[in-house]
């Protein structure tokens, strides 16, 4: 008996779907970067304790900014990976 | 955009008596390069989408994926655009009645601080080479200091020349300062 290994693992690329795989690999990356932005958002918190101007205020709310950007984004990317 | 006060600015570790006298950063045109890439960058996703059918080949991607990809790219172009601006606006050197602080900003988890008495300083000098730097007026200055201490170096501060000479005038108030001080303390009852 010839057992056919072969294609047991052969993945069939013409059903695959490029634009879930799109997807899922954005959400990777709008995670990783949302993890960056939180330390981005802490650090700018430090530095403005160290070096305290008038302007870190702006610079708080840009950080501030940027990860709420990088939360609404992720929670938008996930939506269309469950639809 | 000469070094100056131009802003009150308070740092961590500053004395009671201590004023901050200049805060210096390098000159706004030394952030050109990385303005320029990351202008181009972002302007990346408008040539991208039209490569597929130069290429020959068609990309089954939704609308609403197509804006996800562009939303994701926009937000890592302006994220690191930022980091950028965070390494220029945290490089600060300084100058208070007492000391010369000098803050490196190299990346978001490392940042160093060092400090020098101006009784320390022993030599001033700056240097400034290249079409850019000489049409902007913006170059490096070193203070160099006594016996096995590290030198300073601020490196692309506008107007060199004449920080320089402030920097000379606040170590030689105080000198003066200092002097004055001794006299005191020796002369006799």
């Amino acid at each position: 008996m010839k057992i056919e290994l072969f294609n047991l693992t052969k993945i069939n690329l013409e059903n695959l779907n490029f634009d879930f795989l799109t997807v899922l690999f954005l959400s990777f990356v709008l995670g990783m970067y949302l993890i960056f932005s939180f330390l981005v958002y802490k650090q700018v918190r430090v530095l403005n304790k160290n070096i305290q101007t008038n302007t870190g205020i702006v610079l708080d709310a840009l950080s501030l900014a940027n990860l709420l950007g990088a939360v609404v984004i992720f929670i938008f990317a996930v939506s269309l990976l469950i639809r | 955009m000469a070094g100056s006060l131009q802003e009150p600015a308070r740092f961590e570790g500053e004395l009671k008596e201590e004023k901050v006298l200049f805060l210096l950063r390098p000159h706004i045109i030394t952030n050109l390069k990385w303005v320029l890439i990351a202008a181009f960058l972002a302007a990346l996703p408008i040539i991208i989408p039209f490569l597929p059918n130069i290429l020959g080949f068609n990309l089954q991607i939704s609308a609403s994926t197509s804006l996800l990809a562009f939303l994701t790219w926009e937000l890592i172009v302006l994220g690191a655009s930022f980091q950028y601006f965070l390494f220029w606006y945290f490089n600060i050197y300084i100058l208070t009645n007492k000391r010369i602080v000098d803050i490196n900003f190299y990346s978001i988890f490392y940042h160093k601080v060092s400090q020098m008495a101006l009784q320390n300083v022993q030599d001033v000098t700056y240097s400034k080479g290249g079409i850019a730097q000489n049409f902007f007026d913006y170059g490096d200055v070193h203070i160099q200091t006594a016996g096995t201490l590290l030198n300073f170096d601020f490196l692309g501060i506008p107007d060199p020349e004449g920080n320089v000479k402030k920097i000379l005038d606040l170590v030689s108030d105080n000198k003066k300062a200092e002097g004055r001080y001794e006299n005191r303390t020796i002369q006799p009852n």
